[in-house]
């Protein structure tokens, strides 16, 4: 069956719901503690800010109320405006003094009123880096409260640090307190349209004459400390409704990344699976869309894939029983083609071997009449009629060789010829075929080489049968060599053959007969013309392939032909089939 | 003065109607003064070169500088010299001019004013808008002037006016600069009948304890221009402590009066200007200094808070509404104080 795809040498496969779930949660779980922190921070500090500019708004009016008082000095005011200061809740601390230091009045609730019934309580909540700037402008710090001193911490005041304590309640949150120190300045409000008052306030003789109250002058300074318990309280209240809020955030993002990735692979899977149906050759495969997003596109476009599949594979399935059928069909043909084509061939075979059969009987009755009246048995003849004899012999013979040519290659041909193989030794076959055409080659004049060791190990062969091949060579190479011309015969043994080649000087094939100079009656054109019927190469041929040997040439017009015949040695324990594929593959 | 404080005005109660008045008040004497001056062919004025010292730049130092030009004939050369609160270049200048002194001399603020003391000897001086000039020894034979405060006399009766009930009047004061107006005041309360509780202080430190002894035991609280006693940061805390005392205060100045205080009897640099013109006029026509004491303000006008007439229970007539020039019924700058709601005027 089908296997599913796995990447190469993964030890951990993470699906892609996991994937999926993964990321998505990790971010879902990192935006929403990330807002959640912000918006705790962002609420820390406008808590803060609110208790601070309230503290510093009740500053300046405390300020702006005892402006002259604290000009002046006037403890009682300050100290009744100091009582009423204090009874707002997050107020811990007043503390109002000079420009000089002086503390006109200092007060405040629980631990810190203990802290100020002597002057020495307020003079440790003094500013370290006094004095404070005549801006105008309030100055906020940190209020270490430890073991009943305060220590002013030189920092921003901020509520955040005390969140990780406010979540984790029980192990309890220090209270805090803000001191925040606001400079009393002078006023500088022009009356101009109040002539009087303004002579009053301002008509001097000495323009170096140093005035209390200058416009802009620091009178004092006005301090209250602020307890950040009532905030804290609020800012917890915010905090875990806050935590709640993220960690349900957290879980529902969780459980609609969860639903969601679902939604997503599960499609996803379902193709995969059609897919592996396809794989499989299901091509009927439907993967029903799920959705009509990117995948279901994708689904569609895959059910329409497997679809077209589907349609090709039925077409080529038809065409191939087309096919299959049309070559059956052609195979059918073609081999009642061969089979008459055989059937002819053999009556062919049998006309002409039975031609040649009956052409011999009188043929051979001719020559024997032939030969009676050129003895004179039948009678005297005449110089002239002896000549006209002479040559109707000659006709008759060369009739008579041809008819035996027919019939030897009908026979070949038809598998008919007789066959006797026995060891024979080639360099007797040849050289008493040379001695046959003995004559001939003298007639000539052909120079003749010849190089055919007697060691040559015999071959598997009817010893008749190789006469006849090197006599048809040999005749040939006398034959086609124009006169003066060389004959060469050479012969070279191996372990499993014997090739002889039999080469002439004669006017060459050309490359376009090579391929044709086997086959019966072909003559060609290029070269003298000499009698015969073209049946000789063809019988060598036949003979050779009887013998299980091979017979190949090489010509070069104009220079000479070269005949090759390779013949296996002899091989008891082989059969002529076993002998001609050994030749063949050597 | 007590007659021109007390005479009767119109009554404007819109601020519109308030300027409308103002023009009736400026424009409609010209045409009688015009045709009145040509009837009875007062001589002319010859060509006069008048020299302004002027302390400062400030705007109602301006203003009384204006009316003052305004009210001199047109044919007079005024030359005007700002010392920019600079008394030794007040002194080079008035230097300069001793070579061709001018026919008169106005000294605008104090600085200008001790400026023509100090280097014009036999040049007309008249000065204006200075506080205490007996009190900085400006009562020389070449000048005289017009003094910024109103006669105290004056003062007692628009308070005995304003509130009858009153018999008892506080006040706060440091001999050293209101001791003798504190004694003329003294006279004038016997005059009207009335008791004049006066407490010295001679340390500005010292007004908020004192404030709180005097409060219980008056009737009313009398604020005097005494530099020792007002004060940028004690104008307030003294307003604020009176209504909380619930006791009214009468004082010299809108400003208060707007704050909460019941009412004032306040000048104005325009008429102090005008009235200063006048003089000038006077002493070009061949009148000397000498024969001009300085005079009070001329036209004072009243300030009334309704608002904080009805806190302290007080209906002002209707006479004393038709006199009161500026009225002011919005609540103070304390009204916000969520403590004291139920004191706000």
């Amino acid at each position: 069956m089908t296997t599913l795809p796995t990447s190469a040498s993964s030890t951990v496969r993470l699906t892609l719901w996991a994937k999926l779930v993964l990321f998505t949660g990790v971010i879902v779980v990192l935006t929403c503690s990330a807002q959640g922190w912000f918006f705790i921070k962002e609420q820390a500090a406008v808590v803060t800010n609110g208790l601070i500019d309230n503290g510093v708004v009740l500053a300046r009016h405390l300020a702006a109320g005892n402006r002259y008082s604290i000009l002046v000095g006037d403890s009682t005011r300050i100290r009744e405006q100091i009582d009423g200061i204090l009874t707002i809740p997050h107020v811990a601390y007043v503390v109002v003094r000079t420009s000089d230091g002086l503390v006109l009045g200092a007060d405040g609730t629980g631990d810190w009123h203990r802290l100020f019934v002597d002057q020495h309580g307020a003079d440790l909540l003094s500013p370290p880096s006094d004095p404070l700037p005549n801006s105008g402008e309030p100055v906020t710090r940190p209020v270490r409260f430890d073991q009943g001193v305060p220590h002013l911490v030189e920092s921003a005041p901020s509520l955040l640090s005390n969140i990780p304590g406010l979540v984790l309640y029980h192990l309890g949150v220090e209270v805090g307190y803000f001191d925040v120190a606001l400079p009393v300045l002078s006023l500088s409000t022009v009356y101009d349209d109040d002539p009087a008052l303004s002579l009053t306030l301002k008509e001097t003789p000495d323009v170096s004459a140093k005035e209390a109250g200058l416009p802009g002058t620091r009178l004092g300074t006005v301090q209250i400390g602020l307890s950040d318990a009532h905030a804290l309280t609020v800012l917890r209240s915010l905090v875990v409704q806050v935590l709640m809020l993220t960690g349900l955030t957290i879980v529902l993002g969780t459980f609609g990344v969860i639903y969601l990735a679902r939604r997503i692979t599960a499609p996803i899977k379902s193709l995969t699976a059609a897919a592996s149906r396809l794989e499989a050759g299901d091509f009927s495969v439907h993967s029903p869309p799920a959705s009509s997003d990117e995948i279901g596109d994708l689904t569609r476009t895959f059910n329409n894939m497997a679809h077209s599949i589907e349609q090709h594979e039925r077409d080529l399935r038809e065409l191939n029983q087309t096919l299959e059928t049309r070559i059956q069909g052609r195979t059918a043909e073609l081999e009642e083609a061969n089979r008459r084509l055989q059937e002819l061939n053999h009556l062919n075979t049998a006309l002409v071997s039975s031609a040649s059969h009956e052409l011999r009987t009188p043929i051979t009755a001719m020559a024997v009449h032939l030969s009676n009246l050129l003895a004179g048995i039948a009678g005297t003849i005449t110089p002239h009629q002896g000549e006209s004899l002479q040559r109707i012999q000659e006709n008759t013979e060369r009739l008579r060789r041809m008819v035996d040519d027919l019939l030897d290659l009908s026979r070949l041909q038809g598998r008919r010829a007789p066959f006797s193989p026995t060891p024979v030794r080639l360099d007797r076959i040849i050289h008493d075929t040379l001695l046959v055409f003995l004559q001939d080659r003298t007639q000539k004049k052909l120079s003749l080489q010849v190089d055919v060791p007697q060691s040559l190990d015999s071959v598997w062969g009817d010893g008749d049968r190789l006469r006849q091949v090197f006599a048809n060579l040999i005749h040939n190479a006398i034959k086609f060599s124009p006169p003066g011309g060389a004959i060469r015969v050479t012969a070279i043994g191996s372990c499993v053959g014997v090739t002889v080649c039999v080469a002439d000087s004669g006017c060459g094939i050309p490359s376009e007969a090579m391929g044709r100079i086997f086959l019966p009656f072909y003559r060609c054109s290029n070269g003298p013309r000499a009698r015969g019927a073209g049946l000789g190469l063809s019988i060598v041929k036949e003979l050779v392939d009887l013998h299980g040997g091979s017979v190949r040439v090489e010509s070069t017009v104009g220079t000479g032909t070269r005949f090759f015949v390779d013949l296996p040695v002899s091989a008891p324990s082989c059969t002529p089939a076993d002998i001609s594929l050994i030749s063949r593959s050597a | 003065m007590t007659e021109q404080a007390t005479r009767p005005l119109r009554y404007l109660p819109t601020i519109s109607s308030q300027k409308t008045a103002c023009w009736l008040r400026h424009f409609v004497p010209l045409p009688v003064l015009l045709f009145g001056g040509l009837a009875l062919h007062t001589p002319t004025v010859s060509a006069a070169e008048v020299a302004i010292f002027k302390s400062a730049d400030v705007t109602y130092y301006n203003h009384a500088i204006q009316a003052f030009r305004e009210t001199l004939p047109s044919n007079t050369a005024i030359t005007e010299y700002n010392f920019e609160g600079n008394l030794v270049r007040g002194r080079e200048v008035a230097t300069s001019l001793r070579a061709a002194p001018p026919a008169l001399v106005l000294a605008v603020g104090l600085k200008a004013a001790l400026v023509a003391k100090l280097e014009l000897v036999d040049t007309p001086v008249l000065f204006c808008l200075v506080l205490n000039p007996e009190s900085h020894g400006l009562s020389t034979p070449n000048m005289t002037g017009i003094l910024t405060r109103v006669p105290p006399g004056a003062q007692l009766a628009m308070i005995q006016n304003l509130a009858p009930h009153v018999r008892r009047i506080g006040l706060l004061y440091d001999p050293s600069q209101t001791g003798a107006l504190v004694a003329e005041s003294g006279r004038a309360a016997r005059n009207l009948d009335l008791q004049l509780v006066a407490v010295s202080v001679e340390n500005p430190s010292d007004v908020p304890g004192a404030l709180r002894r005097v409060l219980p035991t008056i009737d009313l609280f009398w604020l005097l221009q005494d530099r020792t006693i007002i004060t940028e940061g004690s104008m307030e805390f003294i307003v604020q402590a009176t209504l909380e005392a619930k006791v009214p205060m009468f004082g010299f100045s809108p400003t208060l009066v707007q704050q909460g205080a019941l009412g004032a009897l306040v000048i104005n640099a325009h008429d102090i200007g005008r009235q200063t013109g006048n003089l000038a006029t006077a002493i070009l026509q061949g009148g000397s200094p000498s024969r001009h004491p300085p005079q009070d303000p001329a036209h004072p006008q009243l300030a009334l808070n309704l608002n904080s007439a009805e806190y302290f229970g007080l209906g002002p007539s209707k006479e004393i509404l038709r006199v009161a020039t500026l009225l002011y019924g919005g609540p103070g700058p304390l009204a916000q104080r969520e403590m004291t709601t139920n004191l706000i005027p």
